[in-house]
């Protein structure tokens, strides 16, 4: 928990949070004309800077994407439902930089062997589904609006950009003529026991499990307010995703 | 940057501009060719000047020399491709732009670099496919429209060998910088003696500022930093062989988003086999398995290349 509110305690990573929220609203405003429905989402090429910032900033990345959707939102989309956007930014970049040093050995994110493309894009992938159901199945569940379209036009807008657009910045922002200092997890040092590595995993199994669970139910035409199995499914992916999410 | 890593941002470069056509055409055919570029390089130099305003304290004479060079490359292209475009057919204009992937091979020669086998047969195969992508009729007459565009062919092909020896040299990010900036510089000269107005000449929209922003930051501010970066790792053919995936990429777009008269482009047999030519041809440049072949075989029997 102390590592999510690391940026707040340091004028630096509070810049980091700063820079990324106003690269975030000056790539979010001009598409809020390319509207895809109304009131709640457009193209967002800016899909492709959580996954980015995640994984080079870590948690400031996280609060920049977080704050800079929300401003963002003031130009014309801002609703309720733009709490559930705050939140779901914020997972788009904390999950990445989570995932990826949680299965790592301790190396920087890079894309400098075929390995490592592999890891992005499927990280990519298990966070635009994560964002997805939060985002679409939140607006079912607190907000009565079930469009079964949102579900995966946010899912492709953030797969599609930050594979297409987010891979490419991602890779010249980590060769050598850049020089980012990437945000490493603070607790790489420490010895942990066999239980650890256990647990660790098997939280991530569930996760994992939970999310494909939710979107084959969301494929099959589920939806979530009105199907208990979902809800339960949807209450046990919350539960693994902040497990994730504070797992130190 | 490994090989890899350059060609994925190459590929990215040449996705962002097939996918301008898209917010070109919502842009009012007023607007001049000049007028545009002066405004997306504009918006592009001043979106990159905030962003890395403590790296411009760097530029030095040298960059901006070869800023300069780079720029005036750009606009003699542009300026060319415009006297081109009116006096000849746009598939011939197009497939004469494409040629950028044999131009660029043949100018190397005469650096004394010489391409691959694969990047011969590789290309060979791109120019195949191109002539069925581009719907380009055999029996068009030389003329002065041609040679316009082959002259700005030739300025692009120019413009690409000049960056792969600049950006090796200098700091990429501030060639892309001051590259923008003279480009910017150079086009509202030219816009100033076509349309003496300018700025004032333009009826503004909300929808046409906005894909005007969305240009100056993808097919301008993105791709030329990006291709900057790119060319300090990747080879000038590289380059040009990414790039010339565009009619497929450009083909794939269009089938995929509807344009703004609600229709989709028809996929004919001879497009596909055209697009399928150029893939191919794109991976054999790419690679070097003629190459090692050749080597192989020049190897004493028994012992084998690794």
């Amino acid at each position: 928990m102390n590592e999510i509110l690391s940026p707040f305690k340091s004028r630096r990573k509070l810049s980091h949070v700063g820079i990324c929220a106003l690269v975030f609203i000056g790539m979010a405003v001009p598409f809020k004309v390319m509207v895809l429905i109304e009131g709640l989402t457009e193209v967002r090429p800016v899909n492709a800077e959580p996954v980015v910032t995640g994984l080079l900033l870590g948690p400031a990345g996280a609060w920049g994407c977080a704050i800079g959707n929300l401003v963002a939102d003031l130009f014309g989309t801002f609703s309720r439902a733009s709490v559930l956007g705050f939140f779901g930014n914020f997972i788009a970049a904390w999950l990445p930089y989570k995932l990826w040093h949680y299965t790592g050995s301790g190396e920087k994110p890079n894309v400098k062997n075929f390995k490592n493309i592999v890891k992005y894009l499927v990280i990519c992938a298990v966070a635009a589904l994560a964002t997805a159901i939060l985002l679409a199945c939140g607006l079912d569940v607190f907000f009565d609006m079930w469009i079964p379209q949102i579900f995966w036009i946010i899912f492709f807008n953030n797969l599609g950009f930050s594979v297409f657009l987010g891979l490419p910045v991602f890779i010249v922002l980590t060769c050598d003529d850049v020089k980012i200092e990437i945000t490493m997890p603070g607790n790489m040092q420490k010895q942990r026991g066999k239980l650890y590595f256990t647990a660790k995993y098997v939280l991530l199994a569930l996760f994992l499990a939970g999310e494909a669970s939710l979107l084959v139910m969301t494929a099959m035409g589920m939806q979530m307010s009105a199907s208990p199995l979902m809800y339960v499914a949807g209450g046990f992916f919350i539960i693994y995703l902040a497990g994730l999410i504070v797992w130190d | 940057m490994t090989r890899t890593e350059s060609n994925i941002v190459l590929f990215s470069i040449t996705l962002c501009w097939a996918s301008s056509y898209i917010f070109i055409k919502n842009i009012p055919a007023s607007i001049s060719p000049f007028a545009y570029l002066t405004i997306t390089t504009a918006i592009a130099s001043i979106i990159l000047a905030i962003v890395f305003f403590k790296k411009l304290k760097e530029l030095d004479r040298k960059t901006l020399q070869r800023c300069l060079a780079t720029a005036a490359a750009i606009c003699g292209n542009l300026v060319l491709e415009r006297l081109a475009i009116s006096r000849i057919p746009a598939s011939t204009a197009s497939f004469i732009a494409s040629l950028n992937i044999v131009f660029v091979p043949l100018l190397l020669l005469v650096f004394k670099k010489r391409p691959t086998l694969n990047n011969w047969v590789g290309i060979a195969l791109i120019v195949a496919g191109l002539v069925l992508t581009s719907s380009v009729k055999p029996g068009n007459t030389v003329n002065v429209g041609v040679l316009a565009m082959v002259a700005g062919c030739l300025f692009m092909a120019v413009y690409i060998i000049m960056v792969d020896n600049f950006a090796k040299k200098s700091d990429p990010l501030l060639l892309g910088i001051g590259q923008m900036f003279l480009v910017t510089v150079i086009s509202f000269a030219l816009w100033l003696i076509e349309e003496p107005k300018t700025f004032f000449a333009i009826e503004y929209t909300r929808e046409m500022l906005a894909n005007i922003f969305l240009l100056a930051f993808f097919s301008k501010a993105y791709a030329y930093i990006m291709l900057m970066y790119s060319q300090k790792y990747a080879s000038p053919i590289s380059v040009t062989v990414i790039a010339s995936t565009e009619p497929v990429v450009t083909m794939v777009l269009a089938l995929l988003i509807p344009n703004t008269f609600g229709q989709t482009e028809a996929l004919t047999g001879t497009k596909v086999a055209g697009a399928v030519l150029i893939v191919m041809g794109a991976v054999c440049a790419g690679t070097d398995f003629l190459n090692r072949r050749i080597h192989n075989q020049s190897l004493p029997e028994g012992q084998v290349n690794e």
